[in-house]
């Protein structure tokens, strides 16, 4: 019968190595700094276990007032000195473990920046984000790590150092603790079982508490909330849920209690046992009271640096557990696009699509199927067709988001993934329907923290319509946006919002623009406003054009009609609209009402 | 700018609140903790007595019988005392999670009951986010309190016990030890204080680092990353607000160095002291050996004790703050529930908005001044106008999210006051512009009520009107499938379109005698946009309705159209009315139409 469980045991290991090369990767002298915090740690109890000996004989025996002199001092100085040492040592490593942690998040940050898109979109994804990033962020997960680890070092030893001090008595001493260590080795091994399968019912509840939690916290909601009075309904769900978790919680922790007191009683009987032995040597002469007194505090101490121990590793592999998930989520690999070449026209981009099919991860049904469409440099496409047709797939693609299963795209007669990433971003200025905009100011928006060119600026600002608006506030362009970063923010409403985005992508000033469903949100002089500057907002650049309102078509040279992820129609306004087909369909549902009021 | 003020609560009222919360919740934490506290007190003088009656008897009689006994008495009450420790420590823990579930409870009841403008506003929500950290885990906050509590009676108790020894030996001994520690914890005061100082540019820190650690963490925010190439830039303002906030942090803990290396220095002085004094006493034969380790051993503790309970002391002052901003989040009193409500009318319903005005708390600009508007039974009201106008807000208003500033709003003649806010909403149905679904299956979150109590039938009817059954049939699950895949891994995702769907299957299911639809068509494509307004009469039979939209080709189905501009009623009546008035509103269609019917005429 295996005592440990090797393999579960070195996964462990593995992750806690895994741990510590990435806080070495942070900071070079944050091992060593723990490792020798930890060794003066550990020797510093020794100063009280033997000196009193020494001070003892010599009650017993001479009193010496110069001996008694020397050892207190040896003693109290000792004591202070370590002391100092390892409250330095304490703040140095608080400090450390701060910036440990925000060399993580920071890499984590960074790795998510930078992961595929298309993991970004995957509901599995999200799932490991969540599930990684909860414990860390709520049970302070890498705090008890480093925590657990400085305390198993100092405990290991300490030990060793006792057992030393123990065998100079008697080498038997040693296999007593050995013999009672094992014992108890395989309690430990039953409250690892009991530790592992609490973990896998936690996760599960855990995603469950994440979202009722921030359901019922989501403002956003709050009209629906109230209306629909889902209140009762929710809370009746989270009880019904915290109910299941306690059952759960009460078992496990019930077990873990009676193998861990089971293993505190192995511990005492050990001690028990030297204690006893200690006392039948005094008994017959052998060892003097002084040797009495260490040896009781040397068994004392370690009892609690064993129970400690034990304690800290139980924590330890729990701690590694966690940091599996997120330690797996920072190692999900992305199959970097690794274009290399330069794009050599920037001004005049065509773009053309090949055959391209597309279904996106885990999915059976295409969503993009042979879609075939040329742009020509400074063409301006429409593409229409009902929801679930493919629309903002197409333009996915064509980020470079996502990579088609079959089929190619490409950009000036070269395939797409063939570019470098950054070189192919330049080309394109998007506004999805789900932009966002920053808490960062107006200007900010509009330039992140590229070279600023107040002219073009303003000039974006304005083509969008929102030049007005903006000028008229204390802070002009340096007003921050929101009110979670600077406190002075403002909230801009809905439309205005859209409308920076538009001048973002405007002022990147990109040979490709597009835009997706830009005017949902704007009311129909708004609207109007970005239709009629829409050709001097994009001219001479390629341009893309989502949008359900279908009189946005007129402005552009072509139309593209999608159907179940098929390309079926293509032409210009007037062209579709004769055929009869899909286009006209729709065209005639939105047009009826405005034409049959002439 | 006016900061926080002075805490509401002091931290031994907080610590009332929260041993009664304990009390209410769950009483098993009194006996698990509470023992758990005696014999962690109690355990250390085990260590401290049992030694020194052992040395006395190998010093002294040398009596096997006694030395057997007293070694079987160390050995069976370690045992206990050891036993019971470990295993209340494990139990206790489901206990105090029953307990922080209660406050995450009454938490997450106050975000979805509070007064509708508090959830627009942005100080309450960081006050929602600053009350979550009183309940978010276990070392801080309610739980953090309990233990504190506890902590600190246990370690007075060891107190009290070590008092008595040292007492016995000399009490001036006893008055050092305390002026000794009395030092040390005025200094460490010093250092809090100076720690408070800085609390203010912590919390102006955190907001901004929390936010970039939003965006970067936030999946949503992935595209605008790649795209405009901003990643660095987040990564590289991310990484100096914390090296700011690491700056602080060292300032504090080094000043905590500082005071520490003056403790040590006090802490040697002690020590030599007591070494000498005791072992005076024993060369003088004052005092017997077996005492002279025991006196020490308590000695030595003392001072640990002492510090425990100062530090705990100080922990409770900060979880006490923390609590404090807890109860100020679940204490907060809604404004507008009246004493007296009156018993509702039966619709259909009419309402009257007179000479109504109305700002936003906090600001002083008016959206609408001195408004009048009657809305007969059964009227469908199409409400237009330009961003900003005062749409949505309008609807705010009828539906009571936010009262009037100004003026009256009655239904059936009777100030919607009067009536319980509950009862109010009950009538109403609505579906909002921002669709919210919940990740439950599609028969909840159209019904909301558990499973047992839904109409089935009523459920399959309205999935139908709002378009939805065609997508519902090819589900294997039908209308118990889950959306969304957080919760149930077999969840599916629905599209925009979809969701405003389910949105208008719920207005529907629920049936409420008025009806408001804001921006329902936002997200779908023309078929689909059609189909609404076609089986829009079917949805509002002979309800009240009100109807925002921009797409003015809705107004249509609507029997008047009221246009709002800059919080003024411009123009009311009926689409064909308005359009022969060649007002604002014939104004707004032209614009809207202007392509339609270009295109019309080049075809013609």
């Amino acid at each position: 019968m295996k005592i440990i469980d090797y393999k579960a045991l070195k996964k462990d290991l593995l992750v806690a190595i895994h741990f510590l090369q990435s806080a070495n990767n942070i900071s070079k002298s944050y091992l060593p700094l723990i490792i020798i915090a930890s060794i003066f740690k550990a020797i510093t109890p020794f100063f009280n276990i033997v000196i009193p000996k020494f001070i003892i004989d010599e009650l017993m025996g001479q009193k010496r007032i110069e001996t008694f002199i020397i050892l207190v001092s040896i003693v109290v100085i000792g004591n202070g000195v370590f002391n100092i040492i390892n409250r330095f040592f304490d703040t140095k490593i608080d400090i450390a473990n701060m910036a440990l942690i925000n060399g993580f998040e920071l890499n984590l940050g960074k790795h998510i920046m930078n992961m595929d898109f298309e993991s970004l979109e995957d509901p599995e994804i999200l799932n490991k984000k969540e599930q990684a990033l909860f414990p860390i962020k709520n049970q302070g997960v890498m705090q008890r790590m480093v925590n657990s680890i400085i305390s198993l070092i100092q405990s290991t030893i300490t030990i060793v150092g006792l057992i030393a001090l123990i065998s100079t008595l008697n080498i038997m001493i040693v296999a007593v603790i050995i013999l009672v260590v094992l014992l108890n080795s395989f309690i430990y091994k039953k409250i690892q079982k009991e530790q592992f399968k609490f973990h896998q019912s936690l996760t599960p509840l855990n995603r469950k508490f994440i979202y009722y939690m921030m359901t019922a916290s989501d403002f956003s909601m709050a009209k629906d909330v109230r209306v629909y009075n889902m209140s009762p309904y929710m809370l009746k769900k989270i009880s019904k849920f915290e109910k299941q978790s306690l059952n759960e919680f009460n078992k496990t922790f019930k077990k873990l209690g009676e193998c861990e007191g089971l293993s505190s009683i192995n511990l005492q009987i050990q001690m028990i046992f030297i204690y006893s032995y200690l006392v039948w040597k005094v008994f017959i002469g052998m060892i003097s009271i002084g040797d009495f007194t260490m040896f009781t505090a040397a068994c004392n101490k370690f009892s609690n640096s064993m129970s400690e121990f034990l304690n800290k590793f139980i924590e330890f592999r729990q701690m590694c557990k966690y940091l599996d998930l997120y330690l797996e989520f920072e190692r999900l690999p992305s199959k970097s696009k690794k274009g290399t070449k330069l794009i050599d026209n920037k001004e005049n981009v065509t773009i053309e699509f090949k055959n391209v099919y597309f279904r996106y991860p885990r999915s059976d049904d295409y969503t993009l199927q042979n879609v075939s469409i040329k742009i020509n440099s400074g063409e301006k496409l429409s593409v229409v067709g009902e929801n679930g047709a493919g629309k903002t797939t197409f333009i996915k693609l064509l980020c470079r988001l996502y990579e088609p299963e079959k089929g190619e795209i490409l950009v000036n007669g070269i395939n797409i993934k063939e570019y470098k990433l950054n070189e192919y971003m330049d080309l394109l200025a998007v506004v999805f329907q789900d932009y966002k905009i920053f808490s960062f100011s107006v200007k900010e928006n509009l330039i992140f923290n590229k070279e600023e060119d107040e002219k073009q600026l303003i000039a974006a600002l304005e083509k969008s319509g929102v030049y007005d608006k903006i000028k008229a506030l204390d802070k002009g362009i340096n007003t921050s946006l929101y009110k979670n970063f600077e406190e002075d923010g403002i909230e801009l409403s809905g439309g205005e919002n859209q409308k920076i985005a538009i001048a973002r992508a405007i002022y990147k000033n990109a040979p490709i623009v597009i835009l997706d469903e830009p005017t949902a949100a704007l009311d129909p002089y708004a609207e109007y406003e970005i239709y009629s500057k829409f050709n001097e907002l994009v001219e001479g650049k390629t341009a893309i054009y989502i949008s359900h309102r279908l009189s946005s078509c007129l402005m552009s040279d072509k139309i593209a009609v999608f159907d179940n992820g098929e390309l079926i129609e293509y032409g210009n306004h007037t062209e579709l609209k004769n055929l009869g087909g899909k286009y006209s369909k729709l065209w005639n549902a939105q047009a009826q009402y405005y034409v049959d009021a002439v | 700018m006016e900061r926080k003020n002075k805490a509401k609560y002091s931290t031994l009222q907080n610590m009332m609140y929260v041993c009664k919360g304990a009390w209410e919740y769950e009483k098993r934490v009194y006996l698990y903790f509470g023992i758990f506290t005696v014999l962690t007190s109690v355990s250390p003088f085990i260590g401290i007595f049992f030694p020194k009656f052992i040395l006395e008897e190998l010093m002294g009689e040398k009596r096997q019988q006694k030395l057997i006994i007293l070694l079987v008495a160390f050995f069976i009450i370690s045992s206990i005392v050891g036993y019971l420790t470990v295993y209340l420590r494990q139990i206790y823990y489901p206990c105090m999670m029953k307990i922080r579930f209660e406050y995450i409870n009454d938490h997450s009841k106050r975000c979805m009951t509070t007064d509708f403008k508090n959830t627009e506003d942005s100080t309450f929500l960081n006050d929602m986010e600053t009350a979550f950290r009183g309940i978010n885990n276990n070392d801080s906050g309610i739980e953090g309190m309990l233990h504190s509590s506890f902590k600190i009676v246990g370690s007075l108790i060891a107190f009290v016990g070590y008092i008595a020894i040292v007492l016995s030996l000399n009490i001036f001994l006893l008055i050092y030890l305390v002026i000794n520690v009395m030092i040390s914890y005025f200094l460490t005061f010093k250092v809090k204080k100076f720690e408070h100082s800085k609390k203010d540019d912590i919390s102006d820190n955190d907001r901004r680092v929390n936010y970039l650690y939003n965006i970067m963490y936030d999946f949503s925010y992935g595209k605008e990353m790649r795209i405009y190439k901003i990643s660095d830039w987040v990564a590289n303002l991310f990484k100096k607000y914390k090296e700011d906030r690491l700056e602080i942090h060292k300032q504090i803990k080094f000043k905590n160095l500082y005071v520490g290396i003056v403790d040590v220095l006090l802490f040697i002085i002690r020590e030599g002291i007591i070494y000498g004094y005791l072992i005076y006493l024993v060369i003088t034969n004052k005092l017997s050996i077996p005492n002279f380790t025991m006196y020490f051993a308590a000695i030595a503790s003392f001072s640990d004790w002492f510090n425990n309970i100062i530090k705990d002391i100080a922990t409770m002052r900060g979880q006490s703050l923390d609590i404090c901003d807890l109860r100020k989040f679940i204490e907060k009193v809604d404004e507008m529930e009246t004493k007296n409500t009156m018993n509702m009318p039966s619709g259909p319903y009419e309402f009257e908005f007179r000479n109504v005005s109305f700002k936003y708390p906090g600001s002083d600009h008016y959206i609408y001044k001195n408004l009048n508007l009657k809305i007969p039974k059964g009227q469908k009201l199409a409400i237009v106008g330009h961003n900003g106008a005062g749409k949505t807000t309008f609807i705010k208003l009828l539906g009571r999210l936010y009262d009037v500033t100004d003026g009256e709003i009655l239904l059936g003649g009777i100030n919607i006051k009067c009536f319980s806010k509950s009862e109010y909403y009950q009538r109403f149905s609505a579906v909002f512009q921002e669709v919210k679904v919940l990740a439950f299956s599609i028969a909840e979150n159209i019904t909301l009520s558990e499973k047992d109590n839904i109409d089935y039938k009523k459920l399959n009817n309205c999935i139908e009107n709002a378009g939805l059954l065609g997508k519902v049939n090819t589900l294997k699950n039908g209308v118990n499938t889950s959306i969304q895949k957080i919760i149930d891994d077999e969840g599916i995702e629905f599209s925009g379109g979809e969701n405003q769907k389910i949105a208008m299957a719920r207005a529907l299911y629920k049936d409420g005698d008025i009806m408001i639809l804001d921006e329902p068509t936002a997200a779908l494509d023309a078929l689909a946009e059609y189909n609404t307004y076609i089986n829009f009469n079917k949805m509002v039979k002979n309800k009240t309705a009100i109807y925002i939209s921009h797409r003015l080709a809705s107004t249509h189905f609507c029997d008047n159209i009221a246009m709002f501009e800059k919080g003024e009623l411009v123009e009311y009546g009926t689409h064909d009315e308005l359009l022969a008035l060649k007002g604002k509103y014939a104004d707004m269609f032209e614009t809207q139409a202007k392509y339609y019917k270009e295109s019309e005429r080049a075809v013609v």
